[in-house]
């Protein structure tokens, strides 16, 4: 319920405040009593009037006093004051009155509608001021609540803020992660893609659920290819019923080391190839047979090569105790002859004696093979030149193989179509190269056969060529003809080591000329070689 | 009246120290030096023994061998292979093809003349 307006009524004398009651009994308010300057103050700290009506004349403490003492509080300030008064009536009190701080002064007798006419007018104003005050205290609240509003406002958007931000901080960390787990992915496919080792992965059905680039590239398909492909499909087919085992084995855990298996190309090429096998757990259970492999073709032809070559070897040195042997028998059985004294002729032991000359030269010329050959092994075979002309090496070398052609009826034919410059060559390997194609062609020659020795300038290039009318050499046979230890397969009732021709090669190629050779079966064969005329 | 032998080795040299040691033994002694002529000279002429090396320019020891045991005049005549090749192999061919007996190559004539002398008077030394 709305309070009354309090109205402070002041005056030493309290009929005269009955009186003041009196006046204003029609109306609405409260009236609060004063019988002092004091009192009045004293009021004024407890209730808020909506206007004072003082009594000027007072004892201790007037009314001009009062109001002045009221102006000086915060509280009461703006406090209306009338003043009631019957003996200050002059102008200057009345003055003194509203420099006071009264807004009215009032003289007695008082005319009791005037006063309430004016008190009406201060309580309107109070009421209005109430309101606006209310209005104010309202506004004030509703302001308040606007803010506490718009505090829980911020508070929430701090809230969200602060929810976004972890939001953001979540995403930049699952970004962050994602980026790592794409690298770590980069770096192990980098890491297969770019390994020369063939990697595959197959599933329980066989089909390939990874190969890497080298397997690609080794065997010829496309990723394309992947969907459609099976693990048998690359397998040969001889071998498919143990790959197929080793990888069922596989599939139930088993790993395997070092296998060799043979897998066939997109084009239909085998290729070998030797890795491990192992199965991928997951969850407990086998779910791919991973393998790495690697290209071991080379290898394998490598070790082809090599036994034939250790073939070759065991061979050669089978052929050498051979070869070594004749002469040695003959040396060992002539000797024995000529020591026990059985042979009286002169002239036959000088026959004798003759052919332990030859045959120690036969075996003199096995063992330097030998050696030869034992130098170009190891690298330590010298060629020393000497300025010299290839007419007197070649004579030469056809009278050191004269007697041996005559004992089969060979004629050798000297054929020469320039003069020969003189060229800086190695004079004693020359004269070895051409002995060596000179007894090749007596040896495979037939009997009372013949042979030509041809030497001409031609550009640059000294050429020599010896043909003869023999037993020829077999298309298959020529490639591996100046390999050494290589012997054609019907030399087998012909001596010879089998190294002839490769340290003639080796000759020929130290003073970096070319030779080669054109033959037909039962026909006979050429072998001819150039050397530059200027040596570098 | 001597007994006449045959010997075809493509070696000169050995097949001199054989031919030198039969006839200090009163062999009468011929010679070839390749398969071909030793083959004719068996076919065309008589001999008591023939001496054979198993590696030969053209046609080689055993062929001359099966092809002398397929003729009636030299089917009987005592064969002595004296070869190099000491593989069992070549053995067991050599008496395959009808060779009397064989000796593996060596610096010493006097075993040849003990095994040329031994199949002459029909005792072959057992191989």
């Amino acid at each position: 319920m709305k309070e009354k307006p309090k109205v402070l009524i002041v005056d030493d004398k309290i009929e005269n405040l009955v009186t003041l009651e009196r006046i204003f009994s029609d109306m609405d308010v409260e009236f609060v009593r004063a019988l002092s300057g004091n009192e009045a103050l004293m009021h004024t700290l407890e209730h808020d009037f909506a206007i004072a009506l003082l009594d000027v004349q007072m004892p201790e403490m007037d009314g001009f006093e009062t109001v002045e003492l009221m102006r000086q509080d915060k509280l009461t300030k703006h406090l209306p004051v009338i003043f009631v008064s019957a003996i200050y009536t002059e102008d200057y009190h009345k003055i003194r009155g509203i420099a006071s701080g009264a807004v009215d002064f009032i003289t007695k007798p008082i005319i009791p509608d005037i006063l309430r006419g004016k008190v009406r007018v201060f309580l309107e104003l109070y009421e209005y001021r109430l309101s606006l005050e209310e209005e104010i205290v309202r506004r004030a609240e509703a302001e308040e609540k606007i803010q506490e509003q718009y505090d829980e406002i911020q508070i929430h958007a701090h809230e969200l803020e602060a929810s976004n931000e972890e939001l953001r901080n979540t995403q930049e960390k699952l970004i962050g992660l994602n980026r790592e787990i794409q690298e770590s992915e980069e770096r192990y496919s980098d890491l297969f893609d770019n390994a020369n080792d063939l990697i595959q992965s197959v599933d329980a059905e066989g089909k390939f659920v990874y190969v890497n680039t080298a397997w690609l590239n080794a065997l010829g398909y496309d990723k394309g290819d992947l969907e459609h492909l099976k693990f048998a499909d690359i397998m040969v087919q001889e071998e498919l019923a143990p790959c197929l085992d080793l990888f069922e084995r596989t599939m139930r855990g088993e790993q395997f080391n070092n296998v060799q298996i043979t897998f066939v190309t997109k084009h239909g090429a085998e290729m070998c190839v030797e890795g491990n096998v192992g199965a991928r757990i997951k969850n407990g259970e086998y779910v791919a047979a991973r393998g790495i492999f690697r290209d071991i073709t080379e290898r394998i032809i490598a070790e082809e090569k090599q036994r034939e070559l250790d073939a070759m070897k065991s061979e050669f040195i089978s052929n050498v105790s051979h070869e070594l042997r004749p002469p040695l028998h003959s040396l060992k059985g002539f000797t024995k002859l000529l020591v026990s004294g059985k042979v009286d002729d002169p002239k036959t032991q000088n026959e004798f004696l003759a052919i332990v000359d030859k045959e120690s030269d036969r075996l003199g010329d096995l063992i330097d093979d030998l050696l030869d050959m034992s130098r170009l092994e190891s690298g330590r075979f010298k060629i020393n030149k000497e300025v010299i002309s290839l007419k007197n090496i070649i004579h030469d070398a056809v009278e050191r193989v004269g007697s041996l052609a005559s004992e089969k009826g060979i004629t050798i034919t000297e054929e020469m179509n320039s003069e020969l410059p003189e060229m800086e060559v190695d004079g004693k390997r020359m004269g070895q190269v051409i002995t060596n194609l000179l007894s090749n062609a007596i040896k495979y020659n037939q009997e009372n056969g013949s042979i030509t020795v041809k030497s001409e300038v031609s550009n640059s290039d000294l050429l020599v060529q010896v043909s003869d009318r023999g037993i020829g050499i077999s298309e298959d046979d020529i490639p591996q003809l100046f390999e050494r230890f290589y012997r054609v397969e019907a030399s087998d009732r012909i001596e010879g080591t089998g190294l002839g021709l490769h340290i003639t090669r080796q000759i020929i190629e130290a003073h970096s000329g070319r030779i080669w050779i054109e033959s037909k079966l039962g026909e006979g064969s050429t072998f001819s070689f150039t050397l530059p005329l200027r040596q570098n | 009246m001597n007994e006449r032998l045959l010997i075809v080795e493509d070696d000169a040299s050995a097949l001199r120290l054989i031919e030198f040691s039969l006839k200090q033994e009163g062999y009468d002694v011929k010679t070839a030096t390749n398969g071909l002529t030793g083959l004719k000279k068996a076919q065309n002429e008589k001999f008591d023994l023939i001496i054979l090396d198993l590696m030969l320019p053209g046609i080689d020891g055993f062929e001359i061998c099966s092809r002398l045991r397929k003729e009636p005049d030299t089917a009987q005549t005592p064969i002595l292979i004296v070869s190099a090749k000491t593989h069992e192999k070549d053995v067991a061919m050599a008496s395959e093809v009808g060779a009397d007996a064989y000796l593996t190559k060596s610096g010493n004539p006097a075993e040849i003349v003990a095994q040329v002398q031994a199949l002459l008077s029909q005792k072959p030394i057992a191989m």
